[in-house]
């Protein structure tokens, strides 16, 4: 009997569009590790040797985003509870200014940095992560959450001209 | 009115002609023409009449602010016509103007108009009262108003959020000047015009102003400010909200966004609004015919249309001058102007269905056809009094302005004074220059309070604004003869000093006796007069009688732009999707989807009693909890003990408010020494939460707990029936065996495969049933997996309905609907599970307090005495024919005993086994039932459960 | 001394002149009368509330508003159209089926009817199945309907001067002298009046006067808000409420639709509005209504609901001798306008509590008795 594989919440395909790209990565596995002081500050992210992110998720929370599972068994296994999708692309920050009251400009949510917001009536984990110096976001929501939120990226996007992405 | 040859200024493309309908014939206008100018020029002047004396009436302002252009454009009520471009096609229509425009059956009230005064409608048609509703509708025919749609149209609404350093409301000179400026000083500038274009007032201005014009414009190209025209601030909400209505240019790519509203955090707000012109009350003043000198200044300037051919003018100020001279420049013949400031006035306007003489002053009569007014300016201070600012009367120049702006709003332009273009100018730049500094200091402020923000530096200047003051202007707001005040609501001088003599003497009464300044403009032409009329009639000074409150929004915002875009966000189990194709009917709770059932409920109950059902619980709030201190939250949150629950065991907590009041009910798992599974109902999960992380966060910080949501972490999946454990035995190695794995107690494994499943063994349903929580992804595959090696032993899935059936067969109450929200837990039948030797739980007091009390209801098992008779839920139970005593919570026909089965809550005095009760049914009739000694109907000893 | 000079207060001085023989009564109010939630409301009757006291009440007040134009010669345009509440899932028709049923057994007119025939009533309405909330049924009150709630203060007022009341407006009461555990007089910003009976009916308001008699009260002030649209034709018939969606509508005489929802999330004594209650409310209403999104919002305003407990008004005597409260008025306030005036006129005038009134005690709270009306009074005033 093959392996069970784990899909995803979302069920459409990775789209790009105008200056923009959007994909599911839910797969990423994910963490919470709870302690006062957080190894990482509310807010603030940090870049992993080993290729992952550790976010500063809370006041006593950080959340770990690795491709496999972490190393250490500290911590709550949320893999399966958060759907994460990654927006990225240079008007990227256009879009989400269409669904997103939070100030999104470089000054204020520069790389690396994490804000909890509501996101066209969704509670969102936002989290700014360039890659090679494109500007990118992961958004991580309730995976209940997670269709929900790709439409509505899919919505606020309509007039960057979605087409499913190779 | 005719169309003039070409003006140096105007805003109509002759190349481009567009043709239109109005009152359903054709007409033709240009590219630029408003709908008022395009039917000006083609020699309309009747473009309305008035709500209560169905007056003909003519453009006025011819602005958007114009109350006598009000027209329905392709069905869409209510635009303004004096602002909205002419489309090829539109099909443009009057309002309110039954059954022509032209003949006018209701013009009959003018004769009545006696009888007609502010508030006629509060002294009359009080008799026969059983005539109200005719009298209703014929009040109804005083709306003035369009039809709204009856189809919605597939035009779409946006939202967009921007964070300006500068916004600056109003794109004339000071506006524009303020913006360059501010842009200039290295911020982020917004600029916000209603208009279809920038200029302000320079637009219809001469030669010197059309140059400035130009320049200011090319700065703005040139610089790095973002415009958007034909576009409203409406509002400044607490929290720094700036609300933008967006109207032209909204269109996305696919041009379908027929409205947006850009809501802006911004730094620091200028308000460079301007000035809006005043109507003069004087008789006759709502003639067709009778126009503001910036209206005469509009037509002439911008749209090359002749307003009349005979023109008397009234003057006070520049702006009298100036359209007396556009009038003569074009050829009208201005016989006559009167200089206000010399004393020289118009005592009343003659005509019929437009102007046709004026009586002066000075007694002589002057023939004419177009009287244009320029009596004065007033303040559009909105927005500046929403935030924060208080209006104060300036008396010498006849002008309301506002004082005690706070540090994040300044006043730029004519809004706060009078001057030469140059002064209103530079006005404007030292504004927008200052507006950058606080800006910056603004966004310093901000950043130094956001994780990983740059904080910029601040640079401590000082910039100088030149003082600019309002000119001084003579006070010429009623004329020695009555007219009208407010167009939109037709209420004249003679209302309001009717309305003083009746007793409502303060502005506040008068205005809502007579409905003045309530129409589409909110005041902005007529506030000022309305308000000198309430204070001659009362003998009081316009600075005592004061203002009435502006409120948002400052124009009219659709509720499409309020709503914005909508979406429906509906949680999803992994399973939905398989639901969803398998006949499921969906059932809505809360904010998620679940199948209702699968087009059999009965049969569904039947599977569950006899073989195995599946069941998708996924919705089931669950919390995994950590930390040595859980049992004592747990402790502390349900009214049960929790000191001595070992690993591997699982119970049932009841969980009560402060006030005793149930408010959630679920099971809760021990896995390991510090870690715990703990389930709530679905629709209280959030609330459960917030419960929990308010005491672990504020009263007893002291508990080392853990608490992470992971209700959409886990798929879970009840499997339940006499043969849940045949089935679920093939999917897994966990012994599941009765001696191995007895009831309430919990395990985690393998199941079809899948590694860190918990399964425990609890019986919402009454039937062996093992609760399965698998991690999400594979949710899907292991409910598939289930329903293929189940077969044969004759599986089926099941929904909410059935759920139902079953629990109620079984007893178990649901919280919300067998409890409301003053229903305490010995009233639930819960004092079973209160411990109350306990040191302290939430609700202990007050369920101490219940125990010495008898006052309550108790939630009993019951039955209708007629088996085939099933009560509607919260039919009543009453005594003596109508004195309640009790209500059906739970009914429904039980396919198991083949009758119907309920729980209710009753008076003390009826609890007793065997106790009949009388249900009321909902239309009339009753049944009786009986008191039965549990809640549960079918295996009362629980057998099956445990087995 | 009658403090408040909205509905309640002009009410209670007029049965006091008019049923009682009371004249030397006066009403003195802090700014122009019905400035407060009397002016601000949404002006919705009905009497389709969810304990038999509360039905009792509110129906009695329905009747008084019948008659009210004809008692005052001043007509208040009670236009008894029908009250409708939708209901959205099964545990909201429930609850209507409870109302419904509790109100059949007082004899007041309500009853659960299907889609269908919401959808007579209402055709505006999106039945389809389509919709995330959908319609399957509602509650319907025949009696319920709108009123011009200017006219109801200012009909009062007129009477009760006539009747020989004093009404002092601009007069705002900043202490209430008490002596041995009696009223002796109140201070006001016009200087002090000595009087030994002083009626609290000041609503958003209420613990600050209260505080001033030193008695304490189970109250916390909310804002609630509205907002109206510009005029349209007559289309919309009966008050439509929707629980689930917090929204409600009516369409006013004049053609203006006028919208409300339930009370602001945080006490306040702010009585402006908010962009996210209109961004909100005109979401909920296009959801119920999507036909209506061109129709503008022309005024949003916000008034003050000083709620308790249980959603039932606090109404009588208090520890402090000649201190009576009307208070607790929540969001059901301008409803109870008459019958509240009536009654606390009766208690004042005879010193016995009418039985309409008695299980509105401020003594319930600390005895357990509470009347709970969130059901009915939560959303849908």
């Amino acid at each position: 009997m093959p392996s069970p594989v784990a899909v995803s919440a979302v069920s459409g395909p990775a789209v790009s569009g105008r200056g923009v790209r959007l994909a599911d990565v839910s797969g990423l596995h994910k963490t919470v590790v709870r302690g006062a002081p957080p190894t990482v500050a509310f807010g603030l992210v940090e870049r992993r040797a080993d290729g992952g992110l550790a976010l500063g998720y809370g006041y006593d929370e950080v959340l770990l985003l690795t491709q496999g599972a972490p190393s250490s068994d500290d911590g709550v296994d949320l893999t399966h509870g958060l759907t994460a999708l990654r927006l990225s692309g240079p008007l990227a920050t256009e879009l989400l200014s269409r669904v997103c009251a939070l100030d999104l400009s470089d000054p204020l949510t520069p790389d690396a940095t994490l804000r909890r917001c509501p996101l066209a009536g969704l509670a969102v984990v936002l989290v700014r992560d360039d890659v090679r110096s494109e500007r990118s976001y992961l958004l991580l929501v309730d995976r209940s959450y997670g269709q929900a939120l790709y439409d509505v990226l899919l919505d606020a996007g309509a007039e960057f001209g979605w087409t499913p992405s190779r | 009115m005719t169309r003039l040859q070409p003006q140096p200024g105007e805003v109509i493309d002759r190349d481009r002609p567009i043709r239109f309908r109005w009152v359903g014939r054709d007409h033709q206008g240009y590219a630029g023409d408003t709908i008022a100018s395009a039917l000006a020029a083609a020699g309309v002047r009747v473009f309305g009449r008035s709500m209560k004396y169905h007056r003909p009436r003519g453009l006025l302002s011819a602005d958007f602010h114009d109350p006598n252009c009000m027209v329905t454009v392709d069905g869409e009520p209510n635009v303004r016509g004096a602002h909205r471009l002419v489309r090829a096609g539109m099909d443009v229509r009057p309002q309110d103007t039954w059954p022509s425009l032209r003949f006018d059956v209701k013009a009959a009230n003018q004769l009545v108009g006696r009888f007609l005064g502010p508030g006629f409608y509060y002294k009359t048609f009080m008799r026969p009262a059983r005539l109200w509703p005719a009298y209703e509708a014929v009040l109804g025919r005083f709306s003035h108003g369009g039809h709204a749609p009856s189809e919605p149209a597939p035009e779409r609404y946006d939202h967009r959020y921007v964070h300006p350093d500068v916004l600056v409301a109003g794109g004339g000179p000071a506006g524009m000047a303020a913006a360059a400026a501010a842009a200039g000083a290295g911020v982020s500038v917004l600029l916000v015009e209603e208009e279809q274009e920038l200029g302000g007032h320079l637009r219809w201005g001469g030669p010197d102003d059309l140059a400035a014009l130009r320049d200011l414009r090319a700065a703005m190209a040139a610089g790095s400010v973002e415009v958007l025209t034909d576009s409203v601030v409406t509002g400044r909400y607490d929290g720094n909200w700036v609300s933008v209505l967006q109207r032209a240019g909204a269109g996305g790519a696919t041009g379908t966004v027929r409205e947006r509203m850009v809501k802006a955090r911004a730094k620091h707000l200028v308000v460079a609004a301007g000035l809006i012109e005043r109507p003069y009350v004087v008789g006759g003043n709502d003639l067709p015919g009778v126009m503001l000198s910036t209206a005469v200044r509009r037509l002439v300037n911008l749209y090359a249309v002749r307003p009349g051919d005979r023109a008397v003018v009234l003057s006070a100020n520049a702006s009298g001058a100036a359209a007396a001279d556009d009038l003569s420049r074009v050829g009208v013949d201005v016989v006559r102007v009167l200089d206000a400031r010399a004393g020289e006035d118009i005592t009343r306007i003659r005509g019929r269905s437009g102007v046709q003489a004026v009586e002066c002053s000075d007694g002589t009569v002057v023939e004419c056809d177009l009287v244009v007014t320029a009596v004065g300016w007033t303040a559009p201070l909105t927005l500046l009094t929403l935030a924060g600012g208080r209006a104060t009367y300036r008396a010498d120049a006849a002008r309301f302005v506002a004082t005690g702006l706070p540090d994040d709003v300044s006043a730029a332009g004519g809004l706060v004074g009078d001057g030469t273009l140059e002064q209103l100018i530079e006005h404007g730049r030292a504004v927008g220059r200052d507006a950058a500094r606080r800006a910056m200091r603004v966004a310093s402020v901000l950043a130094a309070g956001v994780p990983g923000a740059a904080v910029p530096a601040v640079h401590d200047g000082h910039v100088d604004v030149p003082a600019l003051q309002p000119a001084p202007h003579p006070e010429l707001f009623l004329g020695a003869t009555d007219g009208i005040v407010d167009y939109s609501e037709d209420v004249s001088a003679k209302d309001l000093r009717a309305a003083v003599r009746e007793g409502y003497d303060s502005i506040e009464l008068a205005k809502r006796y007579t409905t003045a300044t309530m129409g589409p403009a909110q005041g902005k032409l007529e506030a000022v007069n309305s308000i000198a009329a309430v204070a001659a009639a009362t003998g009081a000074d316009l600075a005592a009688t004061g203002t009435t409150t502006g409120r948002p929004p400052y124009v009219p915002v659709s509720l499409g732009a309020l709503a914005g875009r909508s979406h429906s966000l509906l949680r999803r189990s992994p399973v939905q999707g398989w639901h969803d194709a398998h006949g499921a009917v969906p059932l809505y709770a809360g904010a998620w989807i679940r199948p209702d059932h699968y087009g059999d409920p009965v049969a569904e109950v039947r599977a569950v009693r006899e073989a195995v059902g599946l069941i998708d619980v996924t919705p089931l709030g669950k919390f995994d909890l950590r930390g040595a201190d859980v049992p004592s939250l747990l402790e502390l949150l349900y009214v049960n003990r929790w000191r001595k629950l070992d690993v591997g065991s699982v119970r049932y907590g009841v969980m009560c408010a402060e006030d005793g009041v149930v408010l959630d009910d679920g099971v809760t798992g021990r896995l390991g020494p510090e870690h715990y599974l703990m389930t709530t109902t679905s629709s209280g999960a959030d609330a459960a939460h917030d419960w929990m992380e308010r005491w672990l966060q504020t009263q007893r910080r002291d508990l080392q707990v853990h608490v992470t949501p992971v209700t959409a972490n886990y798929a879970s999946i009840n499997v339940a029936g006499p043969r849940s454990r045949e089935l679920l035995a093939r999917l897994t190695s966990l012994d599941l065996s009765a001696s191995a794995f007895g009831y309430m107690r919990v395990r985690t494994g393998r199941v079809a495969d899948v590694e860190d499943c918990v399964v425990w063994r609890i019986g919402f349903t009454g039937e062996l049933s093992f609760e399965v929580h698998v991690p999400a992804g594979y949710g899907l595959h292991v409910w598939e997996a289930l329903l293929d090696a189940g077969a044969d032993v004759g599986v089926r899935p099941f929904g909410v309905e059935a759920q139902r059936i079953l629990r109620l067969e079984k007893g178990h109450l649901i919280v919300g609907q067998d409890t409301d929200g003053l229903t305490q837990a010995y009233g639930a039948g819960l004092g079973w599970a209160v411990k109350a030797d306990k040191p302290d739980f939430a609700g202990k007091p007050e369920l101490a307090w219940q125990l010495m009390r008898e006052d309550y209801l108790h939630l009993v098992g019951l039955q209708p005495v007629d088996g085939t008779a099933v009560p509607p839920e919260a039919s009543q139970i009453v005594e003596d024919g109508t004195r309640i005593v009790g209500r059906i919570t739970s009914s429904r026909m039980s396919p198991t005993l083949g009758r119907s089965v309920c729980l209710a809550m009753v008076a003390p005095h009826l609890t007793a086994a065997g106790t009949t009760v009388t249900v009321r049914l909902p239309g009339g009739g009753s049944l009786q039932a009986r008191v039965m000694p549990q809640h549960a109907h079918v295996d009362p000893e629980g057998v099956k459960l445990r087995a | 001394m009658i403090v408040g000079g909205g509905v309640h207060g002009l009410a209670t001085a007029y049965y006091l002149a008019r049923n009682h023989g009371l004249t030397n009564v006066a009403v003195l109010e802090q700014s122009y009368l019905g400035s407060g939630g009397s002016g601000r409301n949404t002006a919705i009757i009905r009497s389709n509330y969810l304990t038999p006291e509360g039905v009792r009440f509110y129906d009695r007040s329905v009747k008084l508003y019948e008659e009210l134009s004809t008692d005052l010669n001043f007509n208040v345009m009670f236009s008894q159209r029908g009250h409708l509440t939708l209901a959205h899932n099964d545990a909201s028709l429930r609850t209507m089926r409870w109302r419904a049923e509790v109100n059949a057994l007082q004899g007041v007119d309500s009853d659960v009817i299907g889609a269908a025939e919401v959808g007579r009533l209402v055709p505006q309405l999106d039945l389809s199945d389509t919709a995330h909330h959908p319609i399957l049924g509602g509650l319907y009150h025949p009696p319920g309907g709108i009123i011009r709630h200017d006219a109801v203060v200012w009909g009062y007022a007129r009477a009760a001067d006539a009747l020989g009341v004093h009404l002092h407006q601009g007069t705002e009461v900043t202490g209430i002298d008490v002596e041995g555990d009696a009223v002796r007089g109140v201070q006001t910003s016009r200087g002090p009046i000595s009087t030994p009976v002083v009626v609290n009916c000041t609503a958003g308001w209420a613990t600050l006067i209260a505080d001033m008699a030193g008695v304490r009260l189970p109250i916390t002030t909310f804002p609630l808000q509205a907002a109206v649209t510009e005029p349209v034709r007559p289309f919309l018939k009966t008050v439509v409420v929707s629980g689930s969606l917090h929204v409600y509508v009516s369409q006013t005489a004049r053609g203006e639709l006028v919208f409300g929802a339930a009370v602001d999330p945080f006490p306040s004594y702010s009585m402006r509005g908010s962009l996210q209650f209109t961004e909100s409310v005109a979401g909920h209403v296009l959801e119920l209504m999507p036909a209506l999104a061109p129709l503008r919002v022309l005024r949003q305003w916000a008034g003050l609901c000083d709620m308790t407990p249980d959603f039932s008004p606090v109404m009588g005597v208090t520890p402090v001798d000649g201190f009576y409260l009307d208070v607790g008025w929540g969001t059901y306030g301008f409803k109870a306008g008459p019958v509240a005036g009536e009654t606390m006129a009766e208690l004042v005038a005879t010193g016995k509590t009418p039985e309409l009134i008695a299980g509105f005690d401020l003594a319930r709270f600390a005895e357990g008795r509470l009347v709970g009306e969130r059901g009915a009074a939560a959303v849908g005033h």
